[in-house]
């Protein structure tokens, strides 16, 4: 199908599924179910209101915050993971642990343990550090061992291999595993900052004033605005990892 | 001069290789003809020092420059063709006669114009061609091959073989080849080492009495050659 056509049926398809909200906004629940026309005005006061970028800003920052933390931890394990065989097990026991545990299990936990300024940054932390952990870590063991022999045979230097073998190698593994974890970092820290209630210039802490008020429409413009930022971090990634390759 | 003496290998108690005792001469090229599957390759990543054998003793390796035709071209996905070559270059060599070097080597395999190319781009038999390039392009005093024209076609086969021939030439390093093919190895090699089924032995070691200029596809000596090797030591 040409790709006009497929424009086309995805602008009707959009469409139709815009019509079908209006006519549901109509029936009994139109009380708190939102028009798209009253969502847009909605949407519109929350990107003109005083509480957007300070919020955006915060948010932002602590998913970042979060996201280097555990960055470079899963880096340096998933080195060491790498060369020794005990530490892959023990990793691979951990991140599998973590992984189970239920999302806001952890929330609730930390909620009661840690102190509250930080909460949703170590939340954050332990939910995307196995993502990005297994990225890693599959990233250098599927390292292709016909390279590395290849460089052995023609004597190349540690520096060598790890800039032109290895570096290359876990780059696919690194964005895929960045994409990722920054999606489900988003989410998960609205979510911690929805129950975290400290600070209340955060995407998390606006949704939940809506959802005091019953604004449904409110809490889905922020919906649509994490969304949106959560949709340029991850084209900003992909188009980093370009640049980068073009350089290589 | 590269020698083994008494090499032995097993893996899991299986025994591949039993007392092996070869000689590789300097400017030369020496084939290990043998089954699919005896150890000729395990054999060769033993001189390569790749892995060790379990018993025996290696001389003539140590400090020596090694090049290596593996049976895949084993290129760098994410570097284009020149940039494959350079990579195997000395660092103390200056960024100007690097490139040069490797364009060079890259009109000698006949990959003008493909310089910017990644192995993607490039086919298999390209590929193998620009590792041949690589092999070439530093001064080894050593050059192995595993089965590097298997993969091909005849008549890119053929092709790789002069290309080789004339690359070698050249500078003349010592090379082992492995290969199960008795024509390309008659066509390449001074001297033929035939192996035997696992445990894998030496069953005759053959003096090839066509000088190099003259190994041709169409010498009458070296397919009688041929035939008495296929006739007596794999059809028996």
């Amino acid at each position: 199908m040409k790709k006009n056509i497929q424009n086309i049926f995805l602008a009707v398809f959009i469409l139709g599924l815009i019509f079908i909200w209006h006519v549901l906004s109509m029936g009994r629940e139109s009380l708190i179910f939102p028009s798209p026309y009253e969502f847009l005005l909605s949407l519109y006061s929350v990107i003109t209101g005083p509480s957007f970028i300070p919020s955006v800003i915060n948010t932002v920052k602590s998913v970042f915050l979060s996201f280097i933390a555990a960055f470079f931890p899963a880096l340096i394990f998933g080195i060491v993971s790498k060369f020794s065989p005990f530490m892959y097990r023990l990793m691979e026991l951990v991140t599998g642990f973590i992984r189970s545990i239920p999302t806001v299990a952890i929330i609730l936990m930390a909620l009661l343990l840690l102190p509250l300024s930080y909460t949703p940054v170590i939340i954050c932390y332990f939910v995307i550090f196995p993502v990005l952990y297994t990225n890693i870590s599959e990233g250098l063991r599927n390292t292709d061992a016909k390279l590395l022999e290849m460089a052995r045979i023609y004597k190349f230097s540690n520096a060598k291999i790890i800039r032109h073998i290895y570096i290359p190698s876990l780059k696919p593994y690194i964005v895929a595993g960045s994409r990722s974890a920054l999606g489900l970092n988003f989410k998960v820290m609205v979510t911690a900052e929805v129950f975290n209630f400290i600070n209340h210039k955060t995407i998390g802490a606006q949704m939940y004033m809506h959802k005091i008020q019953i604004d449904l429409a409110g809490i889905m413009a922020w919906a649509l605005v994490v969304v949106a930022v959560s949709a340029v971090f991850d084209l900003l990634i992909k188009m980093l990892s370009r640049e980068k390759t073009r350089n290589d | 001069m590269i020698r083994l003496l008494n090499i032995k290998k097993s893996f899991n108690n299986l025994t591949v290789l039993d007392n092996i005792d070869m000689k590789f001469e300097e400017g030369s090229v020496t084939a290990i003809l043998g089954p699919s599957g005896c150890g000729k390759t395990t054999l060769l990543r033993i001189v390569a020092g790749l892995i060790s054998a379990d018993s025996g003793e290696i001389t003539g390796t140590d400090g020596k420059n090694l090049s290596f035709l593996f049976q895949e071209p084993r290129l760098l996905p994410w570097k284009n063709a020149w940039k494959n070559l350079e990579l195997v270059l000395p660092d103390d060599l200056d960024k100007e006669a690097r490139r040069k070097k490797c364009f060079e080597m890259l009109e000698l395999v006949g990959l003008k114009g493909y310089e910017n190319h990644f192995p993607s781009e490039l086919s298999g038999g390209m590929c193998q061609r620009l590792a041949m390039a690589r092999a070439f392009i530093i001064q080894s005093d050593i050059l192995l091959m595993d089965e590097p024209f298997q993969s091909l076609d005849l008549k890119r086969r053929g092709q790789m073989i002069s290309l080789f021939r004339s690359l070698w030439v050249k500078k003349r390093p010592l090379t082992i080849m492995v290969t199960h093919d008795v024509q390309e190895a008659l066509l390449l090699s001074d001297k033929v080492y035939v192996l035997s089924e696992k445990p894998t032995g030496i069953l005759a070691e053959i003096h090839n009495p066509v000088p190099f200029e003259e190994r041709t596809v169409k010498n009458e000596r070296l397919y009688e050659l041929e035939k008495d090797i296929i006739n007596n030591y794999i059809f028996i």
